[in-house]
């Protein structure tokens, strides 16, 4: 599908650089290898249905193709393209907070339903043949859990456990230093451990294998 | 460890990034602490379940569209490279050798206009009446009279510098020569007949006189013959001067406009003048006289080197009319206008004087003439 794909050796800057430079198959190589992971980081930020998710995703990519040529290779490719995806997702978590708070004039109970209606349609319509290979229950549960989280913990538990970004590029990216993000990875695991053990996920494994 | 500390560095101990010894006290911790044994085990079961989850991949029909994208821009981008690479190097030469075509062009169009800017700017109304250069309109008019008094009295005018140093080299030569031929000439026999119907109510005991009188006029005019040509003689000399001031003159010739204009006034005199002269010479002293005092009246007056001329027009006319007093006055007018003619002037007045004083002492009656 894509030309530069069998080509591994290349690291994220390089092919940055060879698309800057005027090769699109540079472009393919980025697309291939991080489209997957940003649309699930985009989709767990903004608590989206996959496809409100590929809209932000292709926002994103071409503001790369729109830059590409102030592209400075010795930053890292990754965190200029979550940089970028993060920016995107709180422009349109505060839009879409502001189209709620003026069509959904209920009451702010509302916002406690909402979880669960995403949830829903997640699971009604966004389940792929890949999503389907892990338990249901458990997916729900890790989505909840995530969704639950305040903003700034969910962004950095995000990318340090499921896209794999070292801290010093997550401090980047949401500039913050160090420390801070250290402090808010380590409430993010505390927060979601409470959450399991409050849904009864960690009690029930227990029981399971007591059982 | 106590077990705050564990939770600080729980983080870092899953991430694989505590220092070795940090790691042992964890691990030392872990085993004696269950409360933080059952935190860490909690932990890593979120990071695996996280880990485990498999990734929702983008449609394909997104892939495709965002790498079209990509390919297109790229494309344009060199296209738009391509076009620059083109512009530059044939049409941008081009361009300018045409600009500067162009500018060549206009200042050579701009250089014309100078010239017939220059033409107008000459169409004064004393330029129509320019003449030719100065040496030739004497050379062409013919008249060689006129030819020679211009250069006796040095009536060119000093404004133009062609004429300048020659005219001021003639008269001083002439200054010089003046007072020697006056009284080489004084005997001089050579009767002047227009002169005796003048002086017909003199008395025969007069005679003398007015032979020296006679001989007071004639050697006015053999002398300016004289002068003409010994300036012709010594022609080399003032032709050298003429043509470096010619060079100088066409290096400034465009500051020399308002010279010009003055010099083309000067001409307009130059031509009353000569009428005057041509008057004197035909012996029509009245009418001369007249001309002359209608120049000498002229609004803006004219330059000293025509004045110089025609007080001495005037006092020869008066001298041949036998009006002394007023030959003399126009002498001393001579006198305190060209320092040049100061010696002629004064040889003149002074003759002048003992003619009188001779005519006062025989014949007191005739001194009531001139008077009148």
């Amino acid at each position: 599908m894509f030309g530069l794909g069998t080509k591994k050796e290349l690291t994220d800057e390089e092919a940055m650089a060879r698309f800057r430079n005027g090769d699109a198959r540079g472009f393919d190589l980025l697309l291939q290898r991080h489209s997957a992971g940003l649309l699930r980081f985009i989709m767990r930020m903004i608590k989206a249905t996959k496809p409100q998710a590929e809209d932000l995703l292709q926002e994103v990519f071409l503001k790369i193709i729109e830059n590409r040529k102030k592209y400075d290779s010795n930053q890292r490719f990754t965190s200029w393209l979550y940089s970028l995806a993060r920016n995107h997702c709180i422009d349109y978590i505060r839009v879409e907070k502001y189209r709620q708070h003026n069509s959904l004039d209920s009451s702010s109970f509302s916002n406690k339903s909402d979880g669960p209606v995403i949830l829903d349609i997640i699971r009604s319509k966004d389940k792929n043949q890949e999503e389907r290979a892990i338990d249901e229950e458990t997916h729900t549960l890790l989505n909840q859990g995530i969704e639950d989280l305040k903003k700034e913990l969910r962004e950095v538990f995000l990318l340090r456990e499921i896209e794999g970004l070292s801290l010093k590029e997550i401090g980047d990216i949401t500039v913050v230093p160090l420390s801070t993000v250290k402090s808010r990875l380590r409430y993010a695991y505390r927060d979601l451990r409470h959450y399991f053990i409050k849904v009864g996920y960690f009690e029930e494994v227990q029981r399971a294998k007591e059982v | 460890m106590n077990c705050d500390k564990f939770e600080e560095l729980l983080i870092d101990f899953i991430e694989h990034e505590t220092e070795i010894s940090q790691r042992e006290l964890v691990k030392k911790h872990l085993e004696s602490c269950q409360n933080c044994s059952d935190k860490f085990k909690d932990y890593i079961k979120i990071n695996r379940l996280f880990n485990e989850e498999i990734k929702p991949q983008p449609s394909p029909q997104v892939l495709n569209r965002l790498s079209k994208i990509a390919r297109d821009d790229v494309e344009r981008d060199r296209t738009s490279f391509w076009k620059r690479w083109s512009y530059s190097p044939i049409l941008v030469p081009v361009l300018s050798s045409a600009l500067a075509l162009f500018i060549w062009i206009n200042y050579g169009k701009k250089d014309i206009d100078y010239s017939h800017i220059e033409t107008n700017y000459s169409r004064d109304a004393m330029a129509k009446k320019a003449p030719l250069p100065k040496e030739q309109a004497l050379l062409d008019s013919g008249e060689k009279i006129i030819g020679d008094i211009e250069s006796k009295s040095g009536s060119l005018s000093p404004a133009d510098p062609l004429m300048a140093s020659p005219e001021a080299h003639l008269s001083g030569r002439r200054a010089q020569t003046g007072v020697t031929e006056e009284t080489a000439n004084l005997p001089a026999s050579e009767p002047a007949t227009e002169e005796e119907s003048d002086i017909d109510e003199i008395k025969e005991a007069d005679k003398p006189l007015q032979k020296v009188e006679e001989g007071l006029a004639q050697s006015t005019i053999e002398s300016e013959a004289k002068d003409d040509s010994f300036g012709r003689t010594t022609g080399m000399n003032s032709e050298e001067r003429l043509e470096q001031a010619k060079l100088a003159d066409r290096k400034d010739n465009e500051k020399d406009k308002g010279a010009e204009l003055s010099s083309f006034r000067e001409s307009a005199y130059n031509e009353q003048l000569i009428l005057a002269l041509k008057q004197q010479g035909t012996g029509n002293c009245e009418a001369s006289i007249k001309t002359n005092n209608e120049l000498l009246n002229n609004a803006p007056p004219p330059p000293i080197q025509i004045k110089e001329k025609v007080y001495l027009s005037l006092a020869e006319c008066y001298e041949q009319k036998g009006e002394w007093e007023n030959a003399l006055f126009n002498y001393q007018a001579l006198q305190q206008v060209s320092p040049n003619q100061t010696a002629l002037a004064n040889s003149k007045i002074e003759t002048l004087r003992q003619q009188i004083n001779l005519i006062k002492a025989r014949q007191p009656r005739l001194l009531n003439l001139p008077s009148k």
